[in-house]
């Protein structure tokens, strides 16, 4: 980049112009104003010429003199400024020299008589060279003009070396200088030189341009510390975000997952597919309407709170649990944009395995491990819950006390595997029979049973014939091994809370004591509880 | 300045001395001019014209250098001093035609000259007029 050229002949061409122009008009000026005061100066010239050879002249006309006049006439027209002389005297002209004609304005004086005061004796005419006394003045004026040039010139010469010392080539310099600087780069952002004792505006020029370059060489390197530091940490949080075992993604007011991470997308890719099946969360999950209900609620709330929750989801075949954590994203700058988003943060966890192993154990807690009916109790539990609701409900519930007759024989007879299998085989036709959702069949004991259905209202004979149904059906002979079958037989005490009971052990006891009347009867038969 | 001091004292002498003198333009009384104007005289003498006004040759004398009465003369004439005379004939010296009064060394010579030539004419002072001659302009003193 070439400063210097352009700079340093642009002033020069400028200056050469202004001088050359101011020189124009001031010569042409000159050379007017010059002309008519040469011409003057001439004529004032001519006039004092006339007037010295006065008195010669007007001797000569006074005597009628020829050639004393010719002398004179001669005399006056070796001069440069005349072209022309007539000397006349009184009566008759007496001399012309030179050329008069074409003269605009003739120099005459009087002559006056040499001896008699107040007389005039002729006139001496001088016709003063007009194109002379032009060439004189332009000669003059040419000169000048000239002169002006020469002056003009040199000033341009010595103030295109001024303009060239003080400021092209500093300017240069100073532009080589910034040249070499490369903002990508702060270490070019060197110190531009600056002459130590300048005091001049590219000095001080330079001087605020080093202080500027070393304001911004400073915030350059704070950014990009804090860049590189960003980075990190940006890369870190990323890592953080992409390496989570977790899944984590944010849902905008819709609902729609806006961001995820690749592990909330193994979570929920269907096996094969590349993307997920939706974008709407609630819809990944099963049971989206209430879902959605919760999402609402979270969002509704005041308080910024966490809520976590299990939710089951089938992805294509397979049935998983999701553990979910929801938290609502607080805007953490103070001020809050209107019309803002509120966002959900979902933090997810697969815990199908816990969630198996859970319902495992719980299933094993309360069922009975060999007939995988209610244990005793859990069934306790249900019972208390179911009657509760009962009464709560103004319905009947049916309890019906079973005990297998004869069963002992059977485990002596066949071994404690057939009993098993006879134990099994009961529960399998209990829960046949009493497949309602709310039905309750629990092993009380040993070979115990008990089975309670709620009921509206209490029909004695259906129940009573549902217990018999669930007699004759215990009564089918039950194959214990390859060969050999047993019959077997129950008794059944039948309860109907809360008419015969309201708290459960009343009933309980009602039951067992109803039950025991059967067997007193003679096994084999349903008895209902009769109030004493 | 010696020399000028010494050649004024006397003019200042006789300038004093001719006062009230008259002094007369006189011609051969064999001259036909009984009268001339000052104009003719002066043209006559500083030699405009070297007739009378009649035509006939006019032939002027003077007085020799530094005579009271040429000094006079001239100044009651054309009001200039002898020194300006000489000064004005001095300018025509080398060119020009016209001449300078012939000199005579006294008014004894001017007289006997003016009786021979008919056409010569000369001033005197008014007390040296003779029958001879004529009188044709006085010039008295201012």
């Amino acid at each position: 980049m070439r400063i210097s050229q352009k700079l340093y002949v642009r002033v020069a061409f400028s200056i050469t112009i202004m001088a050359l122009l101011v020189s124009l008009i001031t010569s042409l000026f000159s050379y007017i104003s010059g002309l008519e005061e040469k011409k003057t100066t001439n004529y004032s010239l001519v006039k004092q010429l006339a007037e010295t050879i006065q008195k010669t002249a007007a001797i000569s006309a006074y005597l009628v003199d020829s050639e004393l006049g010719a002398e004179i006439t001669t005399g006056l027209l070796s001069n440069d400024l005349v072209k022309g002389v007539t000397l006349s005297g009184d009566s008759e002209m007496l001399l012309t020299q030179g050329d008069i004609n074409n003269v605009s304005e003739p120099v005459s004086i009087q002559l006056m008589h040499p001896f008699i005061p107040d007389t005039q004796i002729g006139i001496l005419t001088l016709y003063p060279d007009d194109i002379y006394i032009q060439q004189q003045a332009q000669k003059a004026s040419e000169k000048e003009v000239l002169l002006m040039m020469v002056h003009s010139i040199i000033i341009i010469f010595f103030v295109s070396i001024v303009v060239h010392k003080q400021l092209s080539r500093p300017l240069q310099k100073l532009t080589d200088d910034f040249a070499k600087i490369d903002p990508n780069m702060p270490q070019t952002m060197q110190m531009l030189s600056v002459k130590k004792r300048g005091k001049g505006e590219i000095s001080r020029l330079i001087t605020g341009i080093n202080s500027l370059m070393h304001a911004l060489q400073q915030t350059i390197r704070n950014e990009r510390e804090l860049r590189t530091k960003t980075e990190e940490l940006e890369s870190r949080f990323r890592l953080i975000f992409e390496q989570a075992s977790a899944g984590i993604c944010l849902l905008n007011e819709q609902n729609m997952i806006t961001t995820y991470n690749p592990a909330f997308k193994s979570h929920f890719l269907v096996k094969g597919e590349t993307e997920l099946s939706s974008l709407n969360f609630p819809v990944l999950l099963n049971n989206s309407e209430k879902l959605q209900e919760l999402l609402h609620v979270i969002r509704d709330k005041e308080n910024a709170e966490q809520y976590t929750l299990d939710i089951e989801c089938t992805i294509g075949t397979q049935t998983k649990w999701i553990h979910c954590l929801f938290a609502k994203l607080s805007e953490q700058r103070n001020t809050l944009r209107e019309n803002q988003e509120t966002l959900i943060e979902v933090i997810l966890h697969d815990v199908t395995e816990r969630a198996e192993k859970e319902f495992q154990t719980r299933f094993e807690a309360d069922h009975d491990v060999l007939t995988y009916l209610l244990n005793r109790r859990s069934g306790e539990r249900e019972l208390n819950n179911a009657l509760s609701e009962c009464i709560q409900n103004d319905r009947n519930l049916v309890l019906m006390m079973i005990d297998l007759d004869k069963f002992k024989p059977v485990n002596d007879n066949f071994g404690h595997e057939a009993g098993d299998k006879v134990l099994t085989e009961v529960a399998r036709r209990i829960k046949n029979r009493f497949n309602f959702k709310t039905d309750i069949c629990i092993r009380w004991g040993g070979d115990e049973f008990l089975i309670a259905r709620q009921i509206e209202s209490f029909d004695q004979k259906q129940v009573m014939a549902q217990a018999q149904q669930m007699l004759q059906d215990i009564e089918l002979p039950i194959k214990v091994t390859d060969k050999n079958s047993c019959d077997i037989s129950a008794s059944i005490g039948v309860v109907i809370g809360p008419s015969h009971g309201e708290a459960l052990h009343e009933l309980m006891v009602n039951a067992d004591n109803t039950m025991y009347q059967a067997k007193e009867n003679g096994r084999g038969q349903v008895v209902l509880f009769k109030n004493k | 300045m010696k020399l000028i001091k010494l050649s004024i004292l006397p003019l200042l002498l006789f300038s004093l001395s001719s006062h009230g003198q008259d002094i007369v333009v006189v011609v051969s009384k064999a001259n036909s001019i009984s009268e001339l104007s000052k104009r003719e005289v002066i043209d006559i003498y500083m030699g405009r014209y070297i007739t009378f006004p009649d035509g006939k040759s006019a032939k002027p004398l003077d007085l020799a250098k530094q005579s009271q009465l040429k000094n006079d003369f001239y100044l009651r004439l054309v009001d200039q001093n002898e020194r300006k005379i000489n000064a004005y004939w001095a300018r025509l010296l080398f060119s020009g035609r016209a001449k300078p009064p012939e000199s005579m060394a006294s008014i004894n010579e001017i007289l006997s000259h003016l009786k021979m030539s008919e056409s010569a004419i000369a001033y005197i002072p008014g007390s040296e007029v003779t029958d001879s001659v004529k009188v044709v302009y006085r010039l008295n003193e201012n």
